[in-house]
């Protein structure tokens, strides 16, 4: 019988290819840390914007399979980018990364269609708990 | 300026001041109301909140302490004419502000903040939306950081 390969890293797929993923976020510092984070498990980082605009032009350029968004940013902010991101793609995985765990943004958040939603400061088991978890359904 | 304001920011800037400087060292004291402006010590952070409550907090700093958590909270070498550096000290205000909002909504008050300014230099005065300030010191192993609370209620 052979052995389930247990050491596979996160970032791999059963396809065996490394997920894609578009870091939104306007603050260098978080850019870094989840391509970090991401990076260490194997993800591929397909890019980054540091507004909703921009992550709305890359969304359709790269279709990545995950998008981590950031809600307050300049030109166009989170949730107006989510919302523009699930009418291009219904199928589009968006886990939204914010400092502001207000309930009424995370219902806001999910309702336009976020698949979840990570608190900063950032803590590496919960953000890749929560991309895995999205990635996995 | 209500006091029912002063205990959710002064936990939001402990909790996160300690999450980075982890000898305990943290200590919030002289929480006093004073005229609201501050003159820059070196580097100072602002922000600014709207919705129920107006105002801006903002976190003074000379520029030892800027630096020193800008390594604790990264990895690297900080240095203010590096953008990573700045984005960082933004960051730090960013959270602190961000669990300030999250705690005020659980008391029913709903609470936007801007992204982060950051203001680096001397001989430099920031005035506050309101003359009445919530001024508090932390002293920590790595320096002393002084925050401005400016806020009223939009509600009175």
């Amino acid at each position: 019988m052979g052995e389930v390969n247990s050491n596979v890293s996160d970032g791999i797929g059963e396809h065996g290819k490394s997920f894609r993923v578009l870091i939104v976020d306007d603050s260098a510092f978080v850019l870094k840390q989840l391509q970090q984070i991401l990076v260490s498990e194997q993800y591929t980082i397909a890019g980054t914007a540091e507004n909703g605009e921009d992550a709305v032009k890359l969304y359709k350029e790269l279709k990545p399979d995950l998008v981590t968004m950031d809600i307050t940013m300049p030109k166009l902010d989170g949730i107006s980018a989510l919302q523009k991101i699930m009418e291009y793609d219904k199928s589009a995985k968006v886990v939204v990364v914010s400092a502001l765990g207000k309930e009424d943004m995370v219902k806001k958040a999910l309702l336009a269609g976020a698949k979840n939603y990570i608190t900063k400061p950032l803590d590496r088991k919960k953000v890749l708990e929560h991309v895995k978890m999205v990635l996995r359904k | 300026m209500r006091l029912e304001y002063i205990k959710p920011f002064t936990e939001a800037a402990y909790e996160i001041f300690a999450s980075y400087i982890v000898d305990g060292s943290i200590d919030v004291s002289n929480i006093v109301l004073e005229d609201g402006f501050v003159p820059v010590s070196g580097v100072a952070l602002t922000s600014t909140l709207s919705g129920d409550v107006v105002g801006n907090i903002v976190i003074d700093m000379p520029v030892d302490p800027a630096l020193s958590v800008v390594e604790l909270m990264g990895d690297g070498q900080a240095d203010m004419s590096n953008k990573l550096t700045v984005s960082t000290l933004q960051e730090l205000l960013n959270l602190i502000a961000g669990l300030f909002v999250t705690k005020l909504e659980s008391s029913g008050i709903n609470v936007n903040i801007s992204p982060p300014t950051v203001v680096y230099g001397q001989n430099a005065k920031i005035f506050t939306i309101s003359f009445e300030a919530l001024h508090i010191k932390i002293n920590t192993s790595i320096g002393g950081f002084d925050v401005l609370v400016a806020i009223e209620s939009e509600k009175e």
